[in-house]
């Protein structure tokens, strides 16, 4: 069964991000795409790193560096286990092979477990970069000595284990009660934001509990912090105490838990294995249509009601979309409930009054759907190219939709936001308008990252994602369109209404430009 | 000529020449099959024609229109049925073919009308509730056809066409070709299957390596033979030396 497992692990990995196609490939532009993937990604890892070196040593300086392994252990799992509840459905139980591996002599564990391997790989990644820089600059290794710095490379490798373990089996459980209903896979979408939202909360919360007190009664924030990672997650404090006491001990504890969890997520998910893929990956007919009168409407709107129902049969849609509005909304509705002071101090968005509106562009422009848009059309693109439809009229559609899909979480965040904040008028319309022109900006500069790096030749949803670099590109872009006029606002305060109306007509002039350029794309170029 | 093909040049990313100087015309009332072996370049002429490919020499014209010039009003006048229809999953066969209604502007009268002809004919009337996900190859690929047949295209371009089609499918297809042909409109499909080839076209192109070897009227090019022995006499020998041959031939 090893045998089995390092050539089905080997078969995966060998085309992470990928790898494979620009190794072997002819066309310059998938050997492009792998460069500019993976480029991102390091430029996502070194930014994540950085931030993690600076709150280690911000930590250290205030003398709180023995909460550091707890909290970024904590922090690395909770975002491996979001990663892993929205991606199981599709890295477990949708890969196209999956019926082909079922007719050969293959262990169903070995499937199992070299698909648990593939997203390991990746997860770990995330959790190295965010846990080593921060204990890198803390120098723990004062702490533990030689045995601590062993124990604390051995925890950062076993970090994704237990999040990913968790992750699988939540994920595995939606996925097997919801394969079989009407909109399965919205349903299914909908309750792995449910479960990823509260994780998020959690570290926002956790967050709160290290804010408290100041450098007076460090003591009890250390207690604090403590009481809280024993209570929700113990194997951060077998982390913390090895590496700082280069306690071997906690680490073999970390390690046994980790397996026997690992054995047991392992036998429950291959007990339903083929039943789960087979309700996956099967449909039901139900044959009964009659001919009923259908509606003549016009062709932006076929386009439109089109793009909506693709929106709403497709998990990866919704998971890359909903997650971040439903986040907007909860802390729109924790203003209004707490109070922006209260809620300022519990996210770490300091002056919320003055950045709200920037904080809500942030949210809704970190993933548009435009920068997937298109490579999520997949084999299906020839439908679109052969049809005597104007492009710019699915590029339009392409970009409505993502506007139809945040406009009822937008307009729920501004209500509540700005009962919460009470602007004065100018600042209100500043507001509006900067949130709405950074996510124009966003939601246009996507699409043209699509229709740059198009990646239509995919057989599982997850490629479109993962081997997108528009998506990490776009990410980049809206931190930097967002940042600066924060940091303007942030020093010019008094001036706020101003610096965002500028970075409004300035950012809508750009967008207004590249829209005009993506008009005059025809389709045959998108390949 | 409803489509008329002059000297086109189609090279692959990586250099590989797919179709190279092929021209040929097809006429209203013309079946015309588009032969040749796997790799020849049948499918890359087909997208070309269809909008899916861009190609680097050349021209196509349909209805005397290039495509070049004027895309959109020659994909108005064309059907393209490919030969694995990937069609969206997500969507009903009902939701799936008043989308193509509404994209050639059909009425709500005529749509009702031709979608229930048309789907009565291929017996696909009861699943068109279904999500198109459900159904099995054959079965996309008659809604395909009949998303393809419902605006009345003047010219029917197909991939591949009796792939996965059950007997009575098949036979509906080669009438509903036969019809649309009596209607003043021309199809031209790629196949392997010679024997259908032979039967239905009247026409015949054949491509080896990119290049047009042999093209024109069916009976002049079997020449009393089958359209099998002479495409392996063709084809199965040496190369483009006897292209000119071939074509005097004709």
């Amino acid at each position: 069964m090893v045998q089995q497992i390092k050539l089905l692990t080997a078969i995966q990995l060998c085309n992470l991000y990928g790898r494979n196609e620009a190794k072997y490939g002819k066309e310059s532009r998938k050997k492009s795409r792998y460069g500019m993937t993976l480029g991102g990604q390091i430029l996502n890892f070194v930014f994540i790193g950085l931030a993690s070196a600076l709150i280690g040593t911000s930590m250290s300086i205030s003398g709180l560096t023995s909460v550091v392994p707890l909290i970024v252990f904590v922090a690395g799992s909770i975002v491996i286990l979001i990663f892993t509840v929205l991606q199981t459905g599709d890295a477990l139980f949708q890969l196209g092979s999956f019926e082909l591996l079922l007719t050969m002599p293959v262990e169903k564990v070995a499937i199992i477990i070299s698909r648990f391997i593939y997203m390991y790989v990746s997860n770990f990644f995330w959790g190295a970069v965010i846990a080593l820089p921060a204990m890198i600059a803390v120098e723990i290794i004062d702490y533990g000595g030689i045995v601590g710095l062993i124990c604390m490379l051995i925890g950062i490798i076993a970090l994704p284990m237990i999040p990913m373990t968790i992750g699988v089996l939540i994920g595995s459980f939606i996925t097997a009660h919801t394969a079989k209903m009407k909109h399965g896979k919205s349903v299914s979408a909908l309750i792995s934001i449910a479960v990823a939202v509260p994780a998020m909360l959690l570290w926002i919360g956790f967050n709160y509990v290290l804010g408290q007190g100041d450098a007076k009664v460090l003591e009890h924030i250390t207690e604090a912090v403590d009481i809280w990672v024993t209570r929700v997650y113990p194997p951060a404090i077998w982390f913390g105490k090895a590496c700082q006491y280069g306690d071997f001990l906690n680490i073999v504890l970390l390690l046994g838990v980790s397996a026997v969890i690992f054995a047991i997520m392992v036998y429950a998910v291959q007990k339903n294995y083929v039943g789960i893929c087979s309700a996956v990956n099967s449909n039901s007919a139900k044959k009964d249509y009659k001919m009923e009168s259908l509606e003549q409407t016009s062709i932006l709107n076929t386009l439109i009601i089109r793009e909506w129902k693709h929106y709403v049969s497709s998990s990866a849609y919704i998971n890359n979309t909903l997650f971040f509005y439903i986040i907007m909304v909860i802390m729109a509705a924790a203003m209004l409930l707490l109070g922006p002071e209260k809620v300022g101090e519990i996210t770490g968005f300091y002056n919320l009054q003055t950045i709200f509106p920037l904080v809500v562009a942030f949210w809704m422009a970190l993933a548009p759907m435009t920068a997937y848009s298109i490579s999520i059309e997949g084999k299906q693109w020839w439908i679109l190219q052969t049809l005597p439809v104007d492009s710019c009229d699915i590029y339009k559609s392409k970009l409505l939709i993502n506007v139809i899909v945040a406009s009822p979480f937008y307009l729920a965040t501004m209500i509540m936001g700005y009962i919460a904040v009470r602007p004065g008028f100018l600042f209100g319309l500043a507001g509006i308008l900067v949130s709405l022109s950074l996510f124009a900006f966003n939601i246009i500069f996507g699409l043209n990252l699509n229709i740059k790096n198009a990646n239509i030749d995919w057989d599982e949803e997850k490629q479109v994602m993962k081997g997108n670099p528009a998506i990490l590109w776009i990410m980049l872009t809206n931190l930097l369109t967002w940042a600066v006029p924060l940091v303007l606002t942030l020093i010019f305060s008094s001036h706020a209404s101003v610096i965002m109306l500028a970075t409004s007509v300035i950012l809508l002039t750009i967008a207004g430009i590249i829209l005009k350029k993506i008009y005059q794309k025809p389709l045959i170029k998108i390949t | 000529m409803i489509l008329s093909i002059r000297e086109l040049t189609k090279t692959y990313e990586g250099g590989k020449v797919a179709v190279k100087n092929l021209s040929l015309d097809v006429e209203p009332g013309d079946i015309y099959g588009f032969i040749g072996r796997n790799g020849a370049g049948k499918t890359t002429t087909i997208k070309c024609v269809v909008g899916i490919h861009e190609f680097d020499a050349g021209d196509i014209y349909i209805d005397g229109i290039s495509i070049m010039e004027d895309p959109m009003l020659c994909k108005s006048t064309t059907a393209y049925i490919p030969d694995n229809p990937d069609i969206f999953g997500y969507l009903t066969g009902i939701q799936y073919l008043n989308f193509i209604s509404d994209i050639f502007k059909i009425s709500q009268e005529d749509r009702e009308r031709r979608i229930k002809e048309e789907a009565d004919a291929f017996e696909m009337t009861s699943s068109l509730g279904d999500l198109i996900s459900s159904y099995s190859h054959g079965m996309r690929q008659k809604l395909a056809i009949i998303g393809a047949l419902i605006h009345n295209p003047k010219l029917i371009i197909m991939d591949e066409p009796f792939v996965g089609l059950d007997p009575e499918a098949a036979l509906l297809l080669k009438n509903k070709m036969k019809q649309v042909c009596a209607e003043g409109g021309a199809v031209f499909f790629s196949t392997h299957v010679l024997d259908v080839a032979e039967k239905l076209c009247n026409k015949v192109a054949i491509i080896k390596d990119g290049m047009l070897i042999a093209d024109g009227r069916m009976e002049e090019l079997t020449a009393g033979e089958s359209l099998e022995s002479r495409f392996m006499e063709v084809v199965g020998h040496g190369a483009t030396d006897k292209t000119a041959d071939c074509n005097t031939a004709l």
